[in-house]
């Protein structure tokens, strides 16, 4: 219990200035979002109104809807009132209206595009982990012709960007052979429904994104997976089971329960940095995910939203950490001993 | 020059007995080679539009050329000539933070310890490219040392934390109760006595953030969040995305650079896990 709360306190305090970070940063930088938005509605009256006059503004019309906005935005208040206020809505998960998407709510935007990036994530993480185990496992107990294949491909495919895999995939699948559309990840005329065709047609569109999450995760499992099954089969017991006349599948039985817990613990960290990592799948595919929102929302300025995004992504990731930590103790109480004797 | 001879001994015994070593020095030299002398040899302006555009590879072009006719194979050359440079700098700078974050902690435990290891957690937990992503859009305009300075100060925890454990272990060696008793100062025994007993480790790192700089340098390009105004691998990525180059069929355009950063920072993993069985004889078992 006193290893939860102490792990606990961790993640909170590590949370908030996470998100204090996400309050500040924005407002160091330079550029006027809210002038911004400003001369956007101008421009767009000048250039769509045209004679009419509820299209043309005049200077002190600006003027007045420009402070109107700082004053919405809460901008003209001092700084330290700013970052209290914004500390009290984190709690209601308020992060107020977006500058880029006004008068859209961020919470609303961030609803829409988090299931997005989880339908992506979590399926790929739970496939790649399977496979990839799975197989560093098997090249490992095959040895041979096995290894010489799947070891180069799994470090190659670790090591390259994810966004490079998926350029391959597109151009082999989406332009070579024609399976699957090149980008987006549903198409701009698609309305959700749940009839055959929606599926298919989503299906088609996630393979892409899908594939270029998992593929670097199935490398980097079975890295890992590989090297742990070969040390833990030349160690003493490994060598009395054989010695004692075992078969070697049920060695290998052994060898994998305990090569597995590092592999428990590598899940969180791998998680946390594909949430982050996927920001740039999702831009290159056009996956309207929580990673392409982040970038939008930065490259616009827009404060709320910025904001939002890095509090999502921060909250996933620690919840993740913290779960994962919770059941690596259950699975080896030595690690709790371990965080409590260090201190 | 009786220790460079030492060195040198070492050095080739040490390739010839790891293939492993052996082929990542290889690849790596390669592409060091080819961001030096490469300009030299083929001398042509990645910039500069030749005016056909999206020719496959020929002699004239051994890559092909791009959207706007510009040649590809330059562009790999210049490209990787700043890839690596932002890689090694970067990893200077976050080995450098490392070195220092996880060593004083480590070494002088206590209230700094603690901090400093709340600090390497917290970065931890947060995902690096969220933060680098916010940082870097910052600048309107990144010069290379801009984008060094952002992958230097996102890259360092997962050293500094290794660093802190291997202090502990040091720590309380005998060489450094004598040092002690000899009357040294804490900060001169860390850097003096301890630091240069884990030097083949911090070199480890060292190569291994150099990977971690390049990838992720490449991943801000990729998104054109990366350095302006040169040309980086990834910026030829992002060039290839931006313009398409799938559509158009064109793989001599985006798959060079991609195979380049994965072959870099392949070839810089292979070095580094070999020294690792090098001076780790404990590693040595699993082949």
């Amino acid at each position: 219990m006193r290893f939860l709360l102490r792990k606990a306190g961790f993640y909170a305090l590590s949370f908030f200035i996470a998100i204090s970070l996400a309050w500040l940063l924005p407002r160091l930088m330079p550029g006027d979002p809210i002038r911004r938005l400003t001369m956007k509605i101008v421009a767009a009256g000048t250039a769509g109104g045209g004679a009419s006059t509820a299209g043309f503004l005049t200077e002190s019309q600006v003027k007045r809807l420009y402070e109107h906005w700082v004053r919405e935005f809460e901008l003209d208040k001092p700084l330290h009132i700013q970052y209290i206020s914004f500390l009290a809505h984190c709690f209601t998960l308020n992060f107020g209206v977006s500058i880029r998407y006004y008068p859209t709510r961020v919470t609303e935007i961030i609803a829409g595009a988090l299931p997005w990036s989880l339908a992506l994530l979590i399926p790929a993480t739970i496939v790649g982990w399977f496979l990839g185990n799975y197989l560093g496992a098997l090249a490992a107990y095959k040895r041979g012709i096995y290894d010489y294949v799947l070891y180069p491909f799994f470090l190659f495919v670790a090591q390259s960007p994810y966004y490079w895999l998926a350029l391959i995939l597109v151009y082999i699948f989406g332009f070579y052979l024609r399976w699957f559309p090149l980008g987006r990840a549903y198409s701009p005329t698609f309305t959700f429904s749940l009839s055959l065709d929606a599926i298919v047609e989503v299906l088609r569109h996630y393979t892409l994104p899908f594939l270029s999450v998992m593929l670097p995760y199935v490398g980097g499992e079975a890295i890992g997976m590989r090297a742990l099954i070969l040390y833990e089969m030349g160690s003493d017991y490994a060598n009395y089971c054989e010695s004692l006349g075992f078969n070697k599948w049920k060695i290998l039985k052994y060898a994998f329960k305990n090569a597995i817990l590092p592999q428990v613990t590598g899940l969180p960290l791998y998680f946390a940095a594909a949430f982050g990592g996927q920001i740039v799948t999702e831009v290159v595919f056009g996956y309207p995910g929580i990673g392409s929102l982040l970038y939008e929302a930065v490259l616009g300025q827009d404060y709320p939203l910025i904001q939002g995004c890095f509090f999502t992504i921060v909250a996933v990731t620690i919840i993740g950490n913290f779960l994962m930590d919770l059941l690596y103790a259950y699975i080896d109480p030595r690690i709790k001993l371990g965080y409590l004797g260090e201190k | 020059m009786e220790g460079a001879r030492g060195l040198m001994a070492e050095a080739i015994y040490a390739l010839r007995s790891s293939p492993r070593l052996m082929i990542g020095v290889s690849i790596f030299s390669f592409y060091v080679m080819l961001a030096m002398i490469g300009p030299l040899l083929y001398p042509v302006d990645p910039r500069k539009p030749i005016f056909e555009h999206l020719q496959p590879p020929s002699p004239q072009h051994p890559l092909g050329t791009d959207v706007l006719g510009r040649d590809v194979f330059a562009q790999l050359i210049h490209g990787t000539y700043y890839s690596l440079k932002i890689g090694f700098m970067a990893a200077v700078i976050a080995s450098i933070l490392g070195i220092v974050i996880g060593g004083v902690g480590g070494y002088f435990g206590g209230v700094i310890d603690d901090l400093l290891t709340l600090i390497t957690n917290i970065f931890l937990c947060v995902p690096t490219i969220a933060l680098l992503v916010i940082l870097a859009a910052y600048f309107r305009v990144r010069s290379e040392w801009i984008v060094i300075l952002l992958l230097g100060i996102t890259t360092w925890p997962s050293m500094a934390r290794s660093i802190r454990s291997q202090i502990l272990s040091l720590k309380v060696r005998e060489f450094v109760d004598t040092a002690k008793l000899c009357g040294m100062s804490s900060l001169k025994i860390l850097f003096r006595e301890v630091l240069p007993n884990m030097l083949a480790y911090i070199v480890m790192y060292f190569i291994l953030n150099i990977a971690i700089a390049i990838v992720s340098e490449a991943g801000l390009s990729a998104i054109g969040l990366g350095p302006t105004g040169i040309i980086s691998l990834g910026m030829i990525l992002r060039w290839a995305i931006v313009w398409e180059a799938v559509r158009y069929g064109a793989w001599w355009w985006f798959i060079p650079p991609g195979l380049s950063i994965t072959l870099i920072s392949l070839s810089l993993l292979m070095i580094n896990d070999a020294l690792d069985k090098l001076y780790n004889p404990r590693a040595r078992t699993t082949r």
